[in-house]
């Protein structure tokens, strides 16, 4: 039928299907600012305004627009202007993945237009609609209340500021090198003493007081411009002609073997391409995790298999000319199941008479299916049960996190093609393209290099993507149909059949000295990988790592069991198994300082590493091997000093704060935990950097590293432009691109300011040199004290040339050369992050319910590259750290069937409930990192679990073992006690 | 492939909603809407056209909504906060973020038993009556405390709401309290009262309780309690252990049948002890 609407003030007619969604409609038009996140109407993401008012259009009939006005962003602006709110945004840096930051603008501009002085309170509430699983909401907050002023005509402040001392990033002689101040002993001599400075002959332009340009400086993300105004740069924002639609049909048993399959009728429906199960393609054992070369066992996967183990398992897949045809295929798809036993609880699948999950003969590197245990994992420093034996006192407990849901916005999507060359083109959003290329190959049957994989801009990953999740199916399909397919997950099918966090049961025994003194740590682990074992044992191994690295001790000992159990698999999950390892190790941490009479926070200080500390565990326990490693840089009684300023830890002793008269039933606590995680997996994270330089002294730069929306192809720009002396604008970066870019590992980690940026700046060093080369030539000079600012390079002697004057002197007049470099970089070494995490709570002793009205978290992450983009990481990762704390847990019926199957159900903080949160930098200069830097991402996952529940002991007495903290589960804590 | 239809006069949309060859529903969007994938009908009916969009006094000082009015006008609008404290505006607040305020209406708050509790609760605590345009010309009033009884099944074929009326609250205060997992969450528990209280007795009393039973109630023994009494902190004891009493929960994840028991305790109590509060 045709509708009749204003978009985006011109008058419009659509041809639309009548009961298809108008977000469908809208985007089919070529509007792709609208996007797609959910079915309900919950995240928002697919926001428009009609009439002025903000609606989500997922959940209207595209024939409701009909006769009204609607808005989008690509309405704001046109090509080189920018709207006031849309600028404001990417001043705020409140853009990060940017799916859902158009919403978010149009929440702003309908706002605005009816309150040119809105509150906080205005702001949180035109946010609410608009779930953002990356911000934490702060920065939107404060980029609604600068686009109001800016829309008032008032000034701004401008956002400036910021650098870090030359001295500290070149080092007294103007060196750039990468590692210039690594110890010996990390470089691979022998020396042991930890050296940070050297004696050398001072470069004159490293004054004291000269600062960098581009590093430390809140620069503007070079992505957000165009995500703030909408542009098609994600996966789904493509039309491609003769396109199919892929559905999946999916399990509904929890394990079941499939005697057959009938997809005759499916077949037969016009508009079906092709329909594969188990029966048409190759099977092809495989591990999904998006992992190095080798990939970590157990191979336990097959694209479709005659077995499913889960509901949402995989049974076939559908590729047609319509969504609508595709999914009334999968209706017709007759599956004839032999349902078997099943078990959900890990603690059972090792049990005798358990019902064995993987029962194949075909799969690789399980230690025991016949009881489900999908890996073990043990490691030991020094003698634990002596050390225990001397220990005066001995606590032991045991503690449980959920199974939380990444809860990217973007939903998992692949569009797979055939080029013109006859090669497979996988566009998809991923946080590993190459791995996916190498992972994919032989699933499919081709060679690497007929694959390519494009990761264009990705909505939000938080390690659900660093999965080779549906690619293969896609693929299978193309190949299939030589049609180019698209399939896409629906916000249920995030629940039921993509990746979630690993539940653990973590028990922690912990030897102390009436002192205080900690002396030894053993932790066990049963952990629930569910139906397939990706990712299991490196994020057991970071959970022991995690949870044996914090504090000195005299000896340590881990012990892990994965079990298999028939639900959603585990995976990747921002923090990666630390935060699991870090609930039990700082709750029990808090409990051994109140029962020795400490101060939390003073406990924590007189036990936790410090720099020049050895980390013993990690020449026992590694995710890809074992690597000594040691602290170089540890800013940890600093963050400790600031945050508990920030959060005033005092009051806790202050009766009068901790009752509220008004609300007799509520009382008040603060809570810590101490926060150390890992930059990068030693000895086997690489990423690799090409830059060349362009004719007006640009640079284009290519590199692998995958950015998800954390501003990784800002940062490594700005590590490049400070570099080469020039400004961030002149820095052209592209990402991801299996056939255009050099290789990386990946978004994961914690790695891509250190080992991207390591190799970013590695090549940048190359082309510098290339640069003063050149220079000095063009100057008749020598190269000796010449060195790169302001887009110039200036000899010792003062004079200077342009760097348009060099490249195109290199290009076009003399021994022509194209200045350029490529560089990878690994490290042995993973410079931990710290950080001190604070959160205050009121609980209610009638109910249980806890509020959360404020988190402060300090970090140590060296040194910020981009002071915006780091403290966005960690207020965004506060946040989401605070639903698994707080709300989020994915629960199953005695069937198998998980409970919460939309947004609102699986409860993610909203705008307007978000507590208020602080973060703050504490500076250090990591001297493996490249500018001082180490890792930010997943450190503020770490902390606010544990906090919450010891904030909830100082509050009510009560210790919760188990997250979330539920209010069913407090009441019954206070009804224990 | 579901049809769309939108109608300019009842008489066209009753034709289309008495269809017995084709499932017709009236299109309505509920603050916990259902993908449209799965709504469950052959065709809907857009009312849109039929000015259902309203919140009016009655002559008698009674209100009336219409059955098309956003939650987000029962948010913002004046007439609603002067009824009990404005009560209902809170209700309609919780019920759903900005975005969806906007396009969810007060036909689909009370249509769909999933949705969050807080308007049908605080509306059965103002007595309100649903008015059903049956056909072209007559109506059909049901209360809306029977209506939540089974709130899918009262609407027959070629029925549409029309309204959703409830005598003035001027005079008395109300109390809307919940339980959850974070502030703007659907509550597992949740309890409403409203109060009348002349020369410190209590003339009036409507208190409703969702999450302790299949569907939300009005605690009459409770009411008949309150009623003609000087409301003391006994009383308010009393009732929230009339209300456990009572309770017949459903658990689920989000609550225990003991935890919801015990919540419409401590609910009941703090919905009457808050709307006795704001009468001060």
């Amino acid at each position: 039928m045709n509708i009749h609407l204003k978009l985006n003030g011109k008058d419009t007619d659509l041809v639309v299907i009548q009961d298809e969604s108008l977000l469908t409609a809208l985007r089919r038009a070529g509007v792709w600012s609208v996007k797609h996140g959910c079915e309900t109407g919950e995240c928002g993401a697919c926001s428009v305004l009609m009439d002025g008012k903000l609606v989500p259009t997922c959940v209207m009939l595209a024939p409701q627009a009909d006769g009204h006005e609607i808005e989008t962003v690509e309405g704001m602006s046109e090509i080189n202007t920018i709207h006031p709110i849309q600028k404001a945004f990417t001043e705020m840096g409140a853009v990060q993945c940017g799916f859902c930051t158009p919403a978010m603008i149009l929440s702003t501009k309908a706002l605005i237009n009816k309150e040119m002085y809105p509150t906080l309170a205005d702001a949180r509430d035109a946010l609410s609609s608009t779930i953002c699983r990356c911000t934490g909401y702060i920065k939107p907050v404060e980029a609604i209340m600068r686009a109001a002023a800016m829309l008032r005509g008032e000034e701004v402040p401008p956002i400036d500021g910021g650098g870090i001392p030359m001295e500290i990033a070149f080092g007294l002689a103007g060196e750039s090198d990468l590692g210039r101040d690594l110890p010996d002993f990390i470089k691979g001599g022998s020396d042991s003493e930890v050296k940070t400075k050297k004696d050398v002959k001072i470069a004159p332009w490293v004054t004291p007081e000269a600062q960098t340009d581009v590093v430390g400086h809140p620069e503007i993300k070079v992505d957000a411009v165009k995500l703030a105004k909408g542009k098609p740069a994600f996966t789904d924002d493509i039309n491609l002609p003769g396109m199919l639609y892929a559905e999946m049909l999916t399990s509904p048993h929890a394990h079941a073997r499939i005697r057959n399959i009938d997809t005759s009728a499916a077949k037969a429906l016009q508009g079906v391409h092709a329909v594969l199960t188990y029966k048409d393609i190759p099977r092809v054992i495989y591990a999904s995790g998006g992992q190095s070369w080798p990939n970590p066992k157990p191979w336990d996967q097959v694209s479709l298999d005659n077995k499913v183990r889960h509901v949402g398992d995989r049974v076939a897949v559908v590729a047609a000319e319509t969504p609508e045809i595709a999914r009334q295929a999968i209706k017709l798809i007759n599956v004839d199941y032999e349902v078997l036993p099943f078990v959900l609880d890990p603690r059972d699948a090792g049990k005798p008479g358990a019902p064995v999950i993987h029962d194949e003969k075909d799969a690789v590197g399980i230690p025991d299916a016949s009881r489900n245990l999908v890996n073990i994992v043990d490691a030991a420093w020094g003698d634990v049960d002596k050390v225990f034996a001397e220990c005066d006192r001995i606590f032991e407990n045991t503690y449980y996190t959920p199974k939380q849901q990444q809860g990217h916005i973007e939903p998992h999507i692949t569009i797979t093609y055939w080029d013109e060359d006859e090669r497979l083109v996988v566009r998809t959003s991923t946080q590993v393209p190459f791995h996916a290329r190498r992972m994919l190959a032989p699933l499919i049957g081709l060679p690497v290099k007929r694959i390519r994989v494009i990761k264009p801009r990705i909505g939000g990953g938080f390690g659900g993507k660093q999965e080779m999740l549906i690619e293969d199916l896609a693929a299978h399909l193309t190949l299939a149909t030589n049609r180019p397919v698209r399939l896409e997950y629906t916000r249920e099918q995030e629940f039921t059949s993509s990746r979630s966090r690993h539940p653990m049961f973590t028990t922690f025994k912990v030897g102390v000295m009436n002192d205080g003194t900690i002396r030894a740590l053993d932790m066990k682990v049963i952990s629930d990988t569910g139906a397939y074992g990706t990712h299991s044992l490196t994020v057991a191994s970071v959970s022991g790592l995690r949870g044996l690295s914090t504090y000195k001790a005299d000896a340590l000992r881990f012990h892990a069991d994965i079990f298999y159990t028939n639900k959603t698999p585990a995976g990747a999950f921002r923090g990666y198994g630390a935060p699991q390892g870090m609930f039990g190790l700082e709750v029990i941490i808090d409990e051994i300082a109140h029962s020795l009479g400490f101060d939390p926070v003073e406990f924590r200080r007189k036990n936790a590493v410090k720099e020049g500390d050895h980390i013993p565990i990690s020449t026992a326990l590694g995710e890809g091997g074992t690597i000594e490693q040691y602290v170089l840089s540890c800013g940890l009684q600093e963050c400790f000093d600031q945050a508990s300023k920030s959060i005033q830890w005092e009051r806790r002793n202050d009766p009068k704060w901790r009752v509220d008269p008004e609300r007799p039933h509520i009382r008040r606590g603060l809570g810590v935990a101490t926060c150390m995680h890992g930059t990068a997996i030693p000895g086997l994270d690489m990423g690799g950097a090409t830059i060349k330089m362009n004719d007006d002294g640009s640079f284009n730069v290519q590199v692998g590293a995958t950015d998800l929306g954390t501003g990784s192809d800002t940062v490594i720009a700005q590590i490049i432009a400070e570099t080469l002396g020039c400004r961030l604008e002149d820095i052209i970066i592209y990402s991801s691109d299996t056939d255009m870019t050099p290789f990386d590992v990946g978004a994961y980690a914690s790695s891509t300011t250190f080992i991207s940026g390591g190799s970013a700046k590695k090549a940048a060093e190359i082309v510098r040199r290339q640069i003063i080369d050149r220079a000095a030539m063009m100057l008749e000079t020598t190269t000796e004290g010449m060195y790169l600012r302001h887009r110039q390079a200036f000899a010792a002697d003062g004079r200077s040339v342009s760097l348009e004057a060099v490249a195109l002197n290199s290009l076009h007049t003399v021994d022509q050369h194209q200045i350029m470099g490529t560089a990878s970089f690994m490290s042995n070494y993973a410079p931990p992050p710290f950080g001190a995490q604070f959160v205050e709570v009121e609980v209610d002793t009638e109910t249980g319910m806890v509020r959360v009205p404020r988190m402060v978290m300090a970090v140590d992450c060296g040194t910020s590259i981009n002071p915006v983009t780091t403290t966005g990481q960690i207020e965004g990762g506060q946040l989401q750290a605070l639903g698994m704390a707080i709300a989020e847990a994915m629960e199953y019926d005695h069937q198998g069937n998980v409970l919460q199957k939309r947004f609102g159900d699986y409860r993610i903080y909203e705008a307007d409930e978000a507590p208020e949160i602080t973060a703050i930098l504490v500076p250090t200069y990591e001297p493996s990192g490249p500018y001082g830097a180490k890792a930010v991402a997943e450190i503020p996952m770490d902390g606010v679990a544990p906090a919450v529940s010891n904030a909830i002991f100082d509050a009510i007495g009560v210790r919760i073992r188990e997250m979330p903290a539920l209010p069913e589960r407090v009441w019954k804590g206070l009804q224990e006690k | 492939m579901k049809e769309f239809h939108r109608p300019d006069n009842w008489s066209k949309a009753h034709q289309l909603l008495k269809r017995s060859d084709l499932h017709t529903v009236p299109l309505s969007v509920s603050p916990r809407p259902t993908a449209l994938n799965d709504l469950i009908a052959d065709a809907f009916v857009d009312l849109e056209k039929l000015h259902l969009n309203f919140i009016k006094p009655g002559d008698d000082g009674s209100v009336h909504i219409g059955a098309l009015t956003t939650l987000q006008d029962i948010y913002l609008s004046e007439l609603i906060k002067s009824q009990a404290g404005g009560v209902l505006n809170e209700a309609a607040y919780f019920s759903a973020t900005l975005g969806l305020r906007n396009l969810a209406n007060l036909a689909g708050a009370i249509t769909n038993p999933e949705n969050p509790p807080d308007i049908p609760l605080v509306l059965m605590a103002f007595d309100a009556v649903v008015t059903i345009q049956k056909d072209e010309s007559q109506t059909r009033q049901v209360s809306l405390q029977e209506w939540m009884k089974d709130c899918t099944k009262v609407l027959l074929p070629g029925e549409a709401i029309l309204e959703v009326s409830f005598p003035a609250q001027t005079q008395a205060s109300g109390a809307l309290v919940r339980v959850n997992r974070t502030p703007r969450d659907k509550a597992i528990v949740a309890a409403a009262a409203v109060l009348q209280v002349a020369d410190g007795v209590c003339a009036k009393a409507m208190v409703t309780l969702a999450g302790c039973n299949p569907a939300p109630v009005r605690l009459q023994a409770v009411e008949a309690l309150l009623i003609g009494q000087s409301l003391t902190t006994e009383l308010f004891n009393q009732s929230g252990s009339i209300a456990e009493q009572q309770a017949q929960p459903v658990a689920d994840y989000r609550g225990s049948v003991s935890y919801r028991k015990a919540m419409a305790s401590v609910l009941t109590r703090r919905a009457i002890q808050q709307a006795r509060q704001a009468l001060k």
